[in-house]
């Protein structure tokens, strides 16, 4: 697909943008009513450490992957002169880079977005440690957890935290490039649909006040749910630096692999029986 | 403005039902705050609580984030669809070029305009049938005539807004050739203008499109002077649309 003058492209990229305005804004103005600096990537740590701000960003790259499996009126000829599976090869490599630059921008928007009142340095700021420490960071739904902070700084984190918000986009790409591919388009964003519920509705406080349950059991039950829910998994504060049972980062990349390995073989087995079809105005 | 223009900008369902969804979506974010009033009762309510309410929730986030897309809705689209169905060519044997164009970017000033004031109408409608009979009764002295001065200015300012984001819309979907942009276009650029000013360049205040709707600034004229500086933003518009235009029905036809 053709990303040059492509406006649905251009669109997403500038929905990103406006979208890491307003989730990194809470941070900002923190900052700037304490007359405190940040780090550099402090707000991408504690903006993308939220799941619900994984899940909006995750649902931008819907739209830009709506037309998935992207065939046009060059399709035909590469099937010519290819195979259909290293022709869904392409698409998936194609994907995959996609989901990787999108990603990228992401992490560079929060960046561009902060840089006025920020630092490169690899040390957390007075802000991180006021959020931390204060207990704002939860009132303001910024989890600038204490143990994350304590157990790494701020380049680690960051690296980690794109690390697993790259991996479940990744994760929710191939899930929808595997239903398109094995059932249709319409069953490919359904799927998204679900998927990224399901992971909005296995939220440890949600669980906890829909059942009434007292804080021993919240706590198994967030457990639990750190490791069933993708998009927990993605969440850098729902992992284990030693203070509980909760997945670890490594348990994460290595169940994010497996999960990617899978999809991608589904998707080349899938594509045996995909039909393919030109309707003749396919790219305009 | 075209016969048929005319016609279309005033049919009711084009601007009734962004009006309908804009109230809707503006009285669920202040949920909070009318639920608990109406658990008070009859009689129960302060004076003058209605139209307080009304202004404040003018000031939202959530009318400041919806207004620019809604006002968009009803007619911003409407040129590209008529190039790419090919009915402009039908309707340029029967007027000329600048014509149709300034007919289009009139229709779509007057559609964005009458959808922000119906739903600011709207929404002073639905607030007062139901909060106003609760209001406790004025004493003596006491009166309404500087908040319904100020929802006066609210109405108009939103007006004048909604005809600049519905011109900008059109002006987008005619550069980019693209219907979807006539209704995302207003609101990229709405909040990439409300990005520059709040974290890069507080020397731009005057598009600070936020404050055209809080007019909180001590501008001259007040209202009047918001309105004049956004209906000069419209005419820059209007010429960047009349060029574009002539351009796009050139390559069209």
């Amino acid at each position: 697909m053709r990303w040059r003058g492509n406006a649905r492209i251009i669109t997403v990229f500038l929905l990103d943008f406006i979208l890491c305005y307003l989730l990194t804004d809470k941070a900002v103005q923190f900052a700037a009513s304490h007359e405190t600096t940040m780090q550099i990537f402090e707000a991408f740590i504690w903006t993308f450490g939220d799941s619900n701000a994984i899940l909006l960003t995750s649902l931008l790259l819907m739209i830009l992957f709506a037309d998935m499996p992207f065939i046009t009126t060059a399709t035909p000829f590469y099937l010519l002169r290819t195979t259909r599976r290293l022709w869904v090869m392409g698409q998936m490599v194609y994907t995959a880079i996609a989901t990787m630059v999108f990603m990228m921008f992401t992490l560079l928007a929060t960046v561009l977005l902060t840089m006025q009142n920020a630092f490169s340095g690899n040390r957390w700021s007075r802000t991180a440690a006021a959020l931390a420490y204060s207990g704002e960071g939860k009132n303001l739904n910024l989890p600038s957890a204490v143990k994350a902070i304590e157990m790494s700084r701020p380049w680690q984190s960051m690296m980690a935290v794109f690390g697993l918000v790259l991996l479940y986009a990744l994760v929710m790409v191939f899930v929808m490039l595997f239903f398109n591919i094995w059932k249709s388009q319409t069953m490919g964003i359904a799927a998204v649909v679900i998927f990224s519920g399901y992971g909005a509705l296995l939220n440890p406080a949600n669980i906890q006040k829909v059942f009434n349950l007292p804080d021993q059991l919240a706590y198994k039950a967030r457990v639990w749910v750190g490791w069933l829910s993708p998009l927990n998994h993605a969440t850098y504060y729902m992992h284990n630096f030693g203070y509980d049972k909760l997945p670890t980062l490594k348990q994460t990349a290595l169940l994010g692999i497996l999960l990617l390995i899978l999809l991608l073989s589904g998707t080349v087995l899938a594509m045996r029986q995909y039909a393919f079809s030109f309707g003749g105005t396919e790219g305009k | 403005m075209l016969i048929y223009d005319r016609k279309q900008v005033t049919m009711v369902h084009r601007w009734l039902m962004p009006a309908v969804l804009f109230v809707f979506i503006v009285m669920a974010s202040q949920a909070d705050i009318w639920t608990e009033v109406l658990g008070k009762g009859q009689g129960k309510v302060p004076f003058g609580w209605s139209l307080t309410f009304i202004t404040d929730t003018l000031k939202s986030d959530a009318a400041l984030l919806t207004a620019p897309v809604l006002c968009a809705f009803p007619y911003a689209s409407v040129m590209i669809d008529e190039l790419r169905s090919g009915m402009v060519k039908a309707v340029l044997t029967r007027t000329d070029r600048q014509h149709y164009i300034s007919s289009k970017a009139a229709a779509c000033l007057v559609s964005g305009a009458l959808e922000e004031a119906v739903s600011v109408g709207l929404l002073s409608l639905v607030v007062c049938l139901i909060f106003m009979p609760m209001e406790t009764v004025a004493e003596a002295g006491m009166n309404q005539n500087e908040m319904v001065r100020l929802l006066i200015g609210q109405l108009c300012r939103y007006s004048c807004y909604g005809a600049l984001w519905s011109l900008v819309g059109l002006a987008i979907s005619l550069l980019t050739m693209n219907r979807m942009m006539a209704w995302v276009g207003p609101f990229i650029v709405n909040y990439l203008l409300v990005i520059v000013y709040e974290r890069y360049f507080d020397v731009f205040k005057l598009l600070y499109p936020k404050e055209w709707l809080l007019g909180e600034w001590a501008w001259p004229m007040a209202d009047a002077g918001i309105c004049i500086w956004i209906v000069l933003l419209c005419l820059v518009f209007y010429l960047i649309i009349l060029s574009v235009g002539k351009r796009v029905l050139y390559h069209t036809l």
